[in-house]
């Protein structure tokens, strides 16, 4: 329990850096169309282009990361991809061992390089969107009222997250199954949520909608970025 | 910001009852808010006063008769102040309700949950109330240090000078004298009082003094720290060099201003963390009990909690009953109040045979009298040969310790 409540706490923690804490300054407030394009884009590239198509959009995003400015942002978001990335790899070696669909030990790093590569084009737009962005949208289309929801519901997935840490951390000093854990971090995150949404709504009615100031070096950077994806695409 | 008219007050209720779907009702309650005045409702835990405020504001779980008028805006903090913050991060929370950003330079980028419980404090405060003439305010002091505490007096001194007014529901009423000129108290949902302050004041049940330290004899060391650092991934040290060492017998206090990395110091003392440099050395069984005891719990009674895992059911039976939890026995965790949670995780942590206990804030959202009964029972459980370590802001628990620890910039320093 203790190591496997290590394991999770980690997890958690990479989770919550990785989309929840980076960017406020800086990638979050580029303009949405230019990165949501890299996902799709990304997505086809190692589709359509497999271990070549994956290496290049491992490279264009690495150097977003590696332009962000933070080190510990980008770390964790990568080292958070290889875990089902290395999974998807060590299951088909495992398969090819036991006979069904052999592949090489070279084929099976070219499926992790695949899936982490697809696995970066869809986190880094989900890393990086500012739900800002989102509400706004919202609002202009139901009422500002309506759209905080989306800003409890953001609000609450890191809460969410570090109450399932805390959770687990604290049984990692008792050992219970850890079913035990979660159910006692459901309850509590339930508890929260309700409080979240009632607060919510007392407030909602008179928030209104924000005018985001956009950081165009970011927008362009991430606009050269799907064009390059693009331009390689064909 | 609308104003009423002349002669009207900002707000005017007529509470028959409020009820919960429990049966538990408020009954025959009649208040009125004017302009620059602030009314505190006070009264014991489960006096009704949340019961009142719900049905005051038309929050769900409260059936209101009677009629109440709201005549001007009003904003609403909740007892965990976090949860009115909507925005990602302060700018955005601010800018959602218009509110200024000056103040908040340091922070404004920040997640939201990065923030001390302080600084999200602030936030909630101004911009869920920006734009609101009548502060409706839920146990506001209950995750405050005492610095932050009086500048959410000033905070609401400043919005009654502006023509504004405050309901504030406390348990601890005498924090508000100077600023409020009402008060309805509270008892098993009847006003004991409602009138001026000073006069209702005079009603509230005088607080009982917390337990006072027993002077006994303290055993082995159970749980040495020596020369802890510890830092978390990407942040600056949270500890630095921490020394310190709890014996058998002891109730050790260790407190210092939010945010100042007390909970880290309680779980890398109960070996939830591993410290980044530095040992702990523990020599018996530890474990910690968070600030929402929700999150300790593995069975989902008081009984399955205090037995889960073999425990011999005679002695988790006889640990309810000197606890006076053994009539709580078979109620779900989740329907106990916030003391009878921490008191439940307490027992567990005894039948289940810990010594080392760290407890975070374990008077925090409790009255005197709740407190005292948390307060109790660490003091019997530290009898029984356990070593208690609780991390606290509240001065009331930590007068309870046998030993006192500050803790400031990642520095523990004992306290004489």
């Amino acid at each position: 329990m203790r190591r496997l409540g290590r394991l999770i706490s980690i997890l958690v923690g990479l989770s919550v850096r990785g989309f929840f804490e980076a960017g406020w300054t800086g990638f979050r407030r580029s303009h949405p169309a230019a990165k949501l394009l890299i996902a799709p884009l990304g997505i086809a590239l190692v589709y359509l282009h497999a271990a070549k198509g994956a290496a290049i959009v491992e490279a264009v995003i690495a150097v977003l990361l590696a332009l962000s400015g933070d080190p510990g942002w980008a770390l964790s978001l990568e080292a958070l991809l290889l875990l089902p990335a290395a999974w998807a790899a060590a299951s088909s070696l495992a398969l090819s061992i036991l006979g069904v669909s052999p592949i090489t030990p070279t084929q099976a790093l070219e499926i992790m390089l695949r899936y982490h590569a697809a696995g970066l084009a869809i986190a880094y737009p989900a890393a990086t969107i500012n739900p800002m962005d989102a509400y706004n949208a919202a609002a202009r289309l139901t009422s500002p009222g309506r759209a905080a929801a989306i800003l409890a519901a953001y609000r609450l997935l890191p809460h969410g997250l570090n109450t399932f840490r805390e959770a687990i951390e604290t049984a990692s000093t008792k050992n219970p199954p850890i079913h035990s854990a979660l159910a006692a971090a459901t309850a509590a995150v339930l508890e929260e949520a309700e409080g979240v949404i009632e607060a919510a709504k007392y407030r909602a009615p008179r928030t209104r909608r924000v005018r985001l100031e956009r950081d165009w070096r970011w927008t362009l950077l991430e606009a050269a970025a799907a064009a390059i994806l693009a331009a390689t695409l064909p | 910001m609308r104003r009423p008219g002349r002669g009207e007050p900002l707000l005017r209720a007529r509470v028959r009852r409020a009820c919960r779907p429990s049966g538990f009702c408020v009954e025959g309650v009649e208040l009125e808010l004017w302009p620059g005045e602030a009314l505190v409702v006070a009264g014991r835990s489960g006096s009704g006063k949340t019961t009142l405020l719900r049905g005051l504001l038309g929050l769900p779980g409260v059936t209101l008769e009677g009629s109440v008028e709201v005549n001007a805006p009003a904003g609403y903090l909740p007892q965990e102040p976090w949860r009115a913050i909507l925005g990602p991060t302060p700018r955005y929370d601010l800018e959602l309700s218009g509110a200024p950003l000056n103040g908040f330079e340091e922070v404004l980028d920040k997640p939201v949950h990065w923030l001390s419980a302080g600084w999200k404090q602030r936030l909630a405060l101004r911009s869920a109330l920006h734009g609101a003439s009548i502060a409706v305010l839920d146990e506001p002091g209950v995750y405050l240090d005492a610095d932050a505490r009086r500048e959410l007096r000033l905070l609401v001194e400043e919005m009654l000078r502006e023509g504004g007014a405050a309901l504030i529901v406390d348990h601890d009423p005498h924090a508000w004298r100077g600023t409020a000129s009402k008060a309805v108290v509270l008892e098993e949902g009847r006003p004991l009082c409602s009138g001026s302050y000073e006069e209702c004041i005079a009603h509230y049940p005088q607080p009982p003094p917390p337990p006072r330290p027993r002077g006994r004899g303290m055993g082995s060391v159970l749980v040495s720290a020596r020369g802890v650092w510890h830092r978390y991934p990407g942040s600056t040290w949270v500890l630095r060099g921490v020394c310190m060492e709890v014996y058998a017998g002891e109730v050790a206090a260790v407190t210092g201003p939010n945010g100042s990395g007390k909970t880290t110091l309680l779980k890398i003392l109960a070996g939830v963390y591993r410290p980044t440099r530095g040992r702990v050395v523990a020599a018996a069984p530890a474990t910690y009990i968070p600030e929402n005891p929700l999150l300790y719990y593995t069975g989902a009674t008081v009984y399955e909690e205090a037995t889960w895992g073999g425990v011999d059911e005679a002695y988790a039976e006889e640990v309810l009953r000197r606890l006076g939890l053994w009539r709580l026995r078979d109620r779900p965790l989740a329907w106990l109040s916030t003391g009878e949670r921490r008191r439940a995780a307490i027992a567990s942590a005894i039948t289940h045979g810990y010594r080392v206990v760290a407890v975070d804030e374990p008077t925090a959202g409790l009255d005197p009298w709740a407190s005292n009964q948390v307060l109790s029972l660490l003091e019997e459980a530290a009898s029984s040969g356990a070593a208690i370590i609780m991390a606290t802001h509240d001065e009331r628990a930590a007068s309870t310790a046998t030993t006192r620890y500050r803790l400031e910039g990642g520095v523990v320093a004992r306290l004489p």
